[in-house]
């Protein structure tokens, strides 16, 4: 399809939008750097935006309100745990009962499961969603650290602006499911090499895991109509009192060993 | 969740309340909103895992009290508009362009000022959207899963918004310098 005007505005609004990286907008921006008119009409539409943020009205919620809510809330409380309670007390031997078949199968399970791998499915999950990535996952284009740091709180509750490691470049910014737990994903670049830089905020009261940095190369056989090609992935998982921390990419581990401070250090974030 | 629900939403209680002054534009009936979309999150809490989800559900409990309290009511902020744009127009109004002032000068902060009051002045449904779309910096799509728009009247109702505020911002800069109130 030709882009024009109209259809590279189509594509390219709202200008301050996070967006899917797809050809057609690699198009409509082609167009866009070209055209003074669409030009301006996105950055017009980036004030316009920036105009709508700042001038909010905002306000503070009063300390009556704030009683009130709490005085009704302890009263739907007290509403909702009184039929409970004879409810518990007929349930509660057979409730008692699954839990503890639960949590023997849970135990079986995490046993196993430590037994069988370590750390290995925690660097493969990484693997496969940094391949999943490749071809097929939404990825969302900016290389504005604010923004991404917004992106963040807003789907994950954690204001953390992507790390700046020298040399590299941030890129795009998404979202991923790794083991169940959503977290976010940088990906970096830096003179033709690629890094995806994984952020997954720990549940609280999670049992954090060693801090080193575990370096491993994984071999990934991927088929899928040609697309994929089995490769030496490289994958470094860390941890600190609140997140796991993986950088994957087509390196060797040494060199992942290398970069891992370099994007764990919080003076990094600043 | 270690925290309890009541500290938890006291955290975004500032921000929910500013949403519902902007979605009645009545301080009584914000306050009033947003004690029935607490009570109904604090049934849903037990679902709920992480604090980000719990302040997406409050959001979404909120947009959902207002739409039913306002159809109860006659009043559908949302119902069908044939006044929409289909889609972002191919013109753009060459007038406007570069006569924003720059962030934080004097005639921003005018312009912020008259900004502020605008608000008001926009449909009821459009200021829902823009407030979702642009303050909450939701995704079109999830807007339309808060709504229960289509994603397209979503994406139409905010280039309207945006472009009606847009046009009011221009005309007012342009009122002040014809009109010699220059800051």
């Amino acid at each position: 399809m030709i882009m024009d005007c109209r259809r590279a505005r189509m594509v390219l609004w709202p200008a301050d939008g996070l967006r899917v990286g797809d050809s057609q907008v690699e198009e409509a921006l082609a167009h866009a750097e070209e055209c003074s008119g669409c030009s301006e009409f996105l950055e017009e539409d980036r004030r316009v935006a920036q105009l709508i943020r700042d001038s909010v009205p905002r306000a503070r919620a009063p300390r009556e309100l704030r009683e009130r809510l709490h005085t009704a809330l302890a009263r739907e409380r007290a509403r909702w745990a009184r039929p409970d309670d004879a409810t518990r007390r007929r349930l509660w031997p057979p409730a008692v009962l699954g839990l503890m078949v639960a949590g023997l199968a849970v135990g079986v399970t995490g046993h196993w499961l430590a037994e069988e791998g370590g750390n290995t499915p925690a660097a493969t999950a990484f693997a496969e969603d940094y391949l999943r990535r490749v071809v097929e996952q939404e990825e969302l284009r900016t290389s504005d650290r604010q923004e991404i740091a917004s992106f963040f709180a807003r789907e994950l509750g954690m204001s953390t602006p992507p790390p700046i490691v020298p040399e590299f470049q941030v890129q795009r910014a998404t979202i991923c499911l790794i083991n169940g737990r959503r977290g976010g994903v940088v990906e970096y670049q830096s003179e033709g090499r690629q890094v995806s830089y994984y952020l997954i905020p720990l549940e609280a009261g999670a049992v954090v895991r060693p801090s080193g940095v575990d370096a491993r190369a994984i071999e990934a056989e991927v088929d899928g109509a040609g697309l994929w090609r089995a490769r030496g992935l490289g994958v470094a998982t860390w941890w600190d009192d609140e997140h796991q921390h993986a950088l994957v990419g087509n390196m060797p581990t040494s060199e992942l060993e290398r970069l891992a401070p370099l994007f764990g250090c919080p003076r990094s974030r600043l | 969740m270690a925290q309890a629900f009541e500290e938890l939403i006291g955290s975004f209680m500032d921000d929910l309340y500013s949403a519902a002054i902007c979605f009645t534009l009545d301080e009584h009936l914000a306050e009033e909103l947003l004690q029935e979309a607490s009570i109904r999150a604090f049934h849903e809490f037990p679902r709920v895992q992480r604090r980000a989800d719990l302040r997406h559900l409050m959001l979404a409990l909120l947009v959902s009290t207002y739409l039913q309290r306002r159809r109860r009511q006659g009043h559908d902020p949302l119902a069908p508009d044939s006044g929409l744009y289909g889609e972002v127009e191919g013109t753009v109004p060459q007038q406007q362009v570069g006569q924003f002032p720059e962030h934080g000068t004097p005639r921003y902060r005018l312009l912020l000022n008259w900004a502020g009051h605008f608000w008001s002045q926009l449909d009821d449904g459009d200021r829902l959207v823009l407030w979702l779309a642009d303050v909450e910096r939701l995704r079109h799509r999830r807007v339309a899963e808060m709504t229960g728009l289509g994603v397209e009247e979503v994406r139409a109702r905010h280039y309207r918004a945006r472009r009606a505020l847009g046009q009011g911002a221009a005309r007012e800069l342009g009122r002040r310098a014809y009109g010699g109130v220059e800051a």
